[in-house]
């Protein structure tokens, strides 16, 4: 699947620095190849800013909510609810939850969740190396097995959120 | 007083003056006792950047207030690091912590840790001194040797420190593990 999440009118967008640095907001038009002005009065981004013509980047933007894509009306889009909400449990916004969360733990913190991922690592090559034996049928659905890529590439456990979640 | 008779007691005058006034030295300002960083407390973990232990984490056990220095343990046992000062400069504190007010650390000062260097380097002397063939022979560093009394020491400490240690589940790796910095970590952005 190719490039999907486009700077586009009516995009919901991650501002990703400046003063609205973290804000979402919606991509109201473009002004250039470099600008656009966007606006996102419910997520307490400045109106002024954009009444001022000062358009930020959206070099990280989310991708469209389906709940949203249908208001026509692109401030009504980042709804109170919809975006934050979505944001919550789209990729992205755990990707950034999780980020967040990473640079939080302490040392030891992040020795334990290093041993965790150790811990993991293992599982799923232990899964990995019954499939390839062919002492365990794929289909099975095992707990573990499910971060566990197809059989035919190398074990690659992804940093993933859940894992961090206990610290 | 008569000239060429003093009283008994009294000081005799000086011969010869100075040609000119010689200011009195200025008092040396007292030291101010070191000033311990608030991270640093008894029972913080503690990484330690320089020298031999570098890498290692430890359990700092308390302060000193002369010489500002900290006093750590690995524990011994553990991770290798024995009881030893520490320059704090040196030093992440990390935010873990352990009670280890149980742990008797009072004999511990700047006095215990002073060695008699000076004995070693005379010893060393004499002994080249003593015959030819010795001085040219290849020189043979003697092996530190640890005291009898360190080890007992350090048995001791480590001996209520290991429980300690014991009750924070997977404590006792993270000290047996090294600190390193991998790919991504830019230290003065992490939280310890």
């Amino acid at each position: 699947m190719g490039f999907t999440r486009f700077v586009e009118v009516g995009r919901v967008c991650l501002v990703n620095y400046g003063p609205d640095n973290g804000k979402l907001g919606t991509i109201i038009d473009i002004v250039d190849g470099n600008k656009c002005l966007v606006d996102g009065p419910r997520t307490h981004r400045p109106r002024a800013t954009s009444d001022a013509l000062q358009a930020t980047r959206p070099n990280r933007h989310h991708g469209q909510d389906p709940e949203e894509r249908e208001a026509e009306n692109a401030q009504s889009g980042v709804g109170e609810g919809g975006c934050s909400r979505a944001m919550g449990s789209h990729g992205l916004g755990q990707k950034l939850a999780a980020k967040k969360k990473r640079a939080n733990l302490t040392d030891f913190q992040r020795f334990q969740l290093m041993v965790a991922r150790k811990q993991r690592a293992a599982l799923v090559k232990e899964k990995l190396d019954a499939i390839k034996d062919g002492t365990l049928v794929p289909s099975v659905p095992e707990k573990k097995a499910k971060t566990a890529p197809p059989p035919a590439e190398e074990p690659e456990p992804e940093p993933e959120p859940a894992a961090a979640a206990d610290y | 007083m008569v000239a060429g008779k003093r009283t008994k007691g009294e000081a005799r005058a000086p011969r010869f003056y100075p040609a000119y006034d010689i200011k009195p030295k200025a008092k040396a300002a007292p030291a101010n006792p070191p000033k311990m960083r608030a991270s640093l407390t008894p029972g913080t973990i503690v990484i330690v950047l320089a020298g031999r232990f570098r890498g290692k984490r430890c359990v700092m056990l308390k302060a000193l207030g002369e010489s500002g220095l900290i006093v750590v343990s690995g524990p011994y046992s553990v991770n290798g690091v024995p009881i030893r000062r520490v320059n704090p400069a040196y030093v992440i504190a990390t935010s873990t912590k352990v009670d280890v007010s149980s742990v008797d650390a009072s004999k511990f000062d700047d006095e215990y840790f002073s060695n008699n260097k000076n004995t070693k380097k005379t010893e060393k002397k004499a002994a080249a001194a003593d015959d030819e063939e010795e001085f040219f022979a290849t020189e043979k560093e003697e092996e530190p040797k640890v005291s009898e009394k360190r080890k007992v020491d350090q048995a001791a400490v480590d001996d209520q420190l290991l429980p300690i240690v014991e009750q924070t589940p997977m404590l006792k790796e993270y000290l047996a593990a090294l600190f390193t910095l991998t790919k991504g970590m830019k230290p003065h952005e992490l939280k310890w």
